[in-house]
């Protein structure tokens, strides 16, 4: 659990900075940033979503579920039972975030052809 | 400095001082800001993520949507857009205060050497801050109009 917390954060911040340097460059050079809004559309970027998205979603109910039980001593008989609460409310909006994800791309793929 | 227990063969020594108790209050103050700024970035990273991926959809993305959000570098900005900016310049801080204090940590716990700690803390730490200003000022700023 906490391993895959601190994984997810590691991913989310190496996306961010690509992103935010890519974002940048609509002042700075708006053909790199074009460039970079279309490196996303591609296959490998595609996988990459998805698995940001994971990284993303679990980092903020687990992170909520820390926070909760720093909050709360009494609780902390209950670490099992927390943990998989998480996993399955991670579960339950993960599942259909990634279906509508797929969706897109498939439909851009579709579009690209 | 220098850790207290033996050398044990096949690990390394740790050259890194024994985590800063609780009552240092740098620790103290970093604690409580990833508490405060992850329950900010609950709403604010999760409804930009929502709005990018689920809504508008990665595929559909162009530089239009940039330039209709950020507005166009030297032209007037609507509210809207000012509203836009607002927003994104508080997510992109607390974001990238909370990843780099995450980093940190992460960083104290598995590079055990002083030096290898110091030297990645400092490469990442300029790294997120470089991207924060570029950020921070492209947001500022507005979109470049391409020249088409």
């Amino acid at each position: 659990m906490w391993i895959a917390h601190r994984l997810s954060g590691l991913g989310v911040l190496l996306f961010l900075i690509l992103h935010i340097f890519g974002m940048s460059m609509a002042f700075f050079n708006p053909p790199l940033h074009e460039a970079m809004l279309n490196l996303y559309k591609s296959p490998p970027f595609a996988v990459g979503e998805l698995i940001l998205a994971v990284c993303m979603l679990y980092h903020a109910i687990n992170g909520t579920r820390i926070a909760l039980l720093e909050l709360k001593p009494e609780w902390w008989t209950q670490q099992q039972k927390a943990t998989r609460v998480t996993l399955i409310i991670t579960a339950i909006v993960t599942l259909p975030w990634l279906l509508v994800m797929i969706g897109y791309t498939l439909q851009g793929l579709a579009k690209a052809h | 400095m220098t850790t207290q227990t033996a050398p044990v063969s096949g690990r390394t020594v740790r050259t890194l001082k024994p985590f800063p108790a609780a009552r240092n209050n740098f620790e103290r103050g970093l604690w409580i800001f990833m508490r405060y700024s992850g329950i900010a970035l609950l709403f604010l990273a999760i409804s930009h993520f929502g709005l990018q991926h689920l809504l508008v959809g990665t595929h559909n993305l162009s530089v239009g949507d940039t330039e209709l959000r950020w507005g166009l570098t030297g032209q007037n900005v609507t509210v809207e857009q000012f509203l836009w900016r607002v927003y994104y310049l508080i997510l992109l801080v607390l974001a990238m205060g909370h990843g780099l204090n995450g980093f940190r940590q992460v960083a104290y716990d598995y590079l055990n050497q002083r030096g290898i700690y110091r030297g990645t803390l400092l490469v990442v730490g300029v790294l997120v801050i470089v991207m924060t200003i570029l950020g921070t000022i492209a947001l500022f700023m507005g979109a470049t109009p391409m020249k088409r």
